[in-house]
């Protein structure tokens, strides 16, 4: 590990009474590297993210705070707090200052949505992206979940108020892990375990009750959380779980209204998708954020990229490029600054087509070791390759989304290619076995290798370079793929 | 340029493939499981290939095989791991003492039927403090199960032995004469001190361990389940000559890999192996009791490195 995740304290005053409150952070990466605030959700805490917290510490710095009344934070008493969300981000907002954040990345999650956008209208120019994770900002994306609290926004008497005592309960608290989870032996039982420990110490009822109650303080603020988002149209990822039984998918689709670059991607999870899909969810964040942030200086190296601004020695090549794509990858100029390198590249992709490897595993071994490098730009290209060369529109889509093929020849292709990538070079031997049960032999297993290698180089100049995908590699052509 | 080739190659069509939609998890994804055993349901993380050599973590008190949450998917690349809770800790059931009977030799058993109801008959143990005990006699009991050794901060020496056990031995000796030795044996700030104690790092230990530990000894029944082991561990002392035996005379390949800085087994007893396994592989970290509150990393580089070099 680069660096050591932490686990500490810090003191903030709180702005209505003056009184210190202790907020609980987890922090992980490098001091001076870009910096992603993750907000959680109700009944849990910073715990929800401790898995995402290592996949992303590598390259950024990630700071997860417990809010007031959750987790390892204080939870001074309801009469004398006040838990409403607007003063929530009032200590989340003092909280950043102290710990020094001054831009950085918002990842929200159910109440963490609220309390991000409202600190995001307050501050947008520290918003450097937003990720939301079944964080909702919109009405249709409340689903008939929420009635028992509409009812209590609408009529607030004890009845009402006292209904929402079913929220609190374990059972609830196992219900919302799991629901929408077709495995439920992947949900690590000490996510509800210890959520319901925080939620069963005397007095968090009455906390929790009240923030039910402030809950349409945030509908009603939507409204201005829109403004922010056309205002300032930050660069914007909704990965949300489709089966959440509280945030419906149209919650996320919505964003595009005000944001129309917003990427929205859909995992077939629950409310808490980071449990049992961890990898997947953090597959699409790092490819999001490795076009999103840190990327100015690799893009000011290449400047604009096109016929021109390619050297003499690079034209024969990049016309050759047209011959095979029937015009030049954007990722040609790229590579073509090193006019030789551009050369290599294509002998080396002439002798990948010349291996025993079938023409369409050799796009799926290319396809897995840019997933695993989080490389968009090369899974776009190879999955467009594989629909040229045959694939149907199933392994196509698969392959776009990083998902098992069916096919036990191209999934142990796939697996072993990922393998190289994430076990940086050394794979064990139930990789070999998976390989070799699947009828594949040595020479495969170095023709695959050749693959894992040439998209280190191409993977590399394309983050660098941050090339644009073509239209010619866009999903948005899969309707003619494979026709 | 010489490109006839791939674009030939594009040119090929292929048969019709299909997939799914959903992704499979990696191996290294862990999971979490409930089985049956006598009636008693023991839960269980698993990860790793199952084709793998097969490594069983037994976990310590008070905690569970939450214990092992980050070492486990570092082992998975290369190992099938198996990590059960005993009954009467983490999210394994806690059956009475009135129906149960909480003793080592008890604990060991069922563990031994739940490692043969999931029909896994090699395997390296990985023993940590009661782990120590429980794995001890399942391993006499069927050394020719065992392949390996991996002994982290998990006593049978009495050199290991810290000044604290000399109050347990008051509570050995007149249980109800000494309810103290129970109390602080169970209280918030002994599982703190468990984990954090002797670090120059408190910030790097997660408190997630420690609260869930102690939400697990405050609820009913605990006090008797642990009173009636921590009154039978004194069964283990008495039985670190015989087990000292078995390692002479059975020689296992063991790695050693001790929190020098814990104050309940202290260093000298992960030094002592020595004696009877002269060559075993000892390693004492700058760590505490729970060493991979702080040294996963390294405890998984030298568990990598030790059962590499005995693999064929």
């Amino acid at each position: 590990m680069s660096a050591f995740p932490t686990y500490q304290t810090v003191s903030v005053a709180d702005r209505r009474s003056g009184t210190a409150l202790n907020l609980f952070y987890r922090e992980a990466g490098e001091k001076d590297a870009p910096a992603i605030l993750l907000l959680h959700g109700f009944p849990t805490s910073s715990h929800q993210y401790r898995g995402l917290i290592d996949r992303l510490a590598g390259k950024y710095r990630v700071i997860a705070p417990d809010l007031p009344g959750f987790g390892f934070s204080d939870a001074p008493p309801a009469k004398t707090f006040g838990y409403t969300f607007d003063h929530l981000t009032e200590v989340i907002e003092d909280f950043t200052d102290t710990v020094g954040l001054t831009r950085y990345a918002l990842y929200v999650f159910d109440y963490g949505a609220p309390v991000g956008f409202r600190l995001a209208v307050s501050r947008p120019e520290r918003v450097t992206a937003v990720i939301s994770q079944n964080g909702n900002a919109y009405e249709e994306g409340l689903s008939e979940g929420w009635d028992p609290m509409r009812a209590y926004w609408q009529n607030p008497t004890d009845e009402n108020r006292a209904n929402l005592r079913a929220f609190l309960k374990a059972e609830t608290t196992h219900f919302q892990y799991t629901h929408g989870e077709s495995d439920t032996s992947r949900i690590a039982p000490e996510s509800y375990t210890l959520d319901q420990h925080f939620l069963d110490r005397p007095g968090n009822d009455e906390i929790q009750l009240d923030l039910f109650g402030d809950y349409r303080t945030n509908v009603a603020t939507y409204s201005r959380f829109h403004d922010y988002f056309r205002a300032h149209r930050p660069p914007t990822l909704a990965v949300w779980g489709k089966n959440d039984p509280f945030f419906l998918p149209a919650g996320a689709e919505a964003f595009r209204r005000d944001i129309p670059n917003a990427e929205v991607r859909f995992v077939d999870a629950g409310h808490f998708p980071l449990e049992a899909h961890l990898d997947e969810i953090a597959g699409i964040i790092r490819a999001f954020l490795s076009r999103t942030l840190d990327t100015a200086q690799g893009k000011a190296l290449f400047g604009v990229l096109n016929k021109k601004s390619a050297p003499p020695e690079a034209q024969a090549a990049l016309n050759a490029m047209v011959g095979v794509f029937g015009f030049v990858p954007n990722l040609g100029y790229a590579l073509g600054a090193e006019p030789p390198v551009l050369s290599a590249y294509l002998s080396w992709l002439q002798a990948l087509g010349t291996t025993s490897l079938d023409p369409v595993a050799q796009q799926v071994a290319m396809t897995a070791a840019s997933h695993a490098n989080a490389a968009d730009y090369a899974v776009a290209v190879h999955a467009t390759l594989a629909s040229k060369l045959g694939a149907s529109t199933e392994v196509v889509s698969a392959l776009r989304a990083g998902s098992a093929l069916a096919d036990p020849k191209l999934e142990a292709v796939r697996r072993f290619a990922a393998a190289i990538v994430t076990k940086r070079t050394q794979v064990s031997d139930s990789d070999v076995n998976a390989l070799t049960v699947a009828g594949l032999d040595r020479r495969a297993a170095v023709a695959i290798a050749m693959a894992v290698a040439g998209k280190t180089l191409v993977n590399t100049v394309a983050h660098l370079s941050q090339v644009e995908i073509d239209a010619g590699f866009k999903p948005a052509s899969a309707k003619t793929e494979a026709a | 340029m010489h490109i006839r080739m791939l674009v030939a190659g594009l040119a090929m069509s292929m048969t019709c493939l299909t997939a799914q939609a959903t992704p499979i998890p990696s191996t290294s994804d862990t999971t979490y499981h409930w089985v049956t055993i006598h009636g008693e349901r023991i839960f269980y993380r698993e990860a790793g290939p199952k084709d793998a050599p097969t490594i069983v973590l037994l976990h310590g008190f008070p905690s569970s095989s939450r214990e092992f949450d980050s070492l486990i998917p570092l082992l998975a690349t290369h190992y099938h791991l198996l990590a059960p809770d005993f009954l009467g800790f983490g999210q394994s059931d806690a059956p009475s003492p009135s129906s149960y009977t909480y003793t080592f030799d008890h604990l060991a058993n069922t563990i031994n039927d739940y490692l043969e109801q999931l029909h896994i008959d090699k395997y390296t143990l990985y023993l940590h403090d009661y782990g120590g005990p429980v794995g001890f006699r399942i391993m006499v009991a069927h050394p020719e199960r065992v392949q390996a050794l991996i002994i982290q901060n998990a006593n049978v020496y009495k050199d290991g032995l810290g000044e604290k056990w000399a109050g347990i031995a008051k509570y050995w000796a007149d249980p109800t004469a000494h309810p103290e030795v129970l109390d602080t044996f169970m209280s918030l700030a002994a599982a703190e001190q468990r984990h954090t104690g002797g670090t120059t790092h408190p910030e790097r230990y997660n408190p997630d361990t420690w609260t869930d530990e102690s939400a697990h000894l405050s609820r009913p029944g605990q006090r008797e389940i642990q009173g009636a082991l921590l009154y039978d561990y004194r069964t283990n002392v008495a039985s670190y000559p015989a087990w000292q035996a078995w390692l002479r005379e059975h020689k296992p390949p063991t790695l050693v890999v001790w929190g020098r800085n814990d104050p309940s087994f202290v260093a000298a007893g992960g030094e002592a192996f020595r004696r009877d396994l002269p060559d075993a592989n000892i390693h004492l970290l700058d760590a505490g009791h729970f060493a991979l509150d702080e040294k996963d990393d390294e405890i998984a580089s030298l568990i990598l490195n030790f059962m590499a070099k005995r693999q064929p």
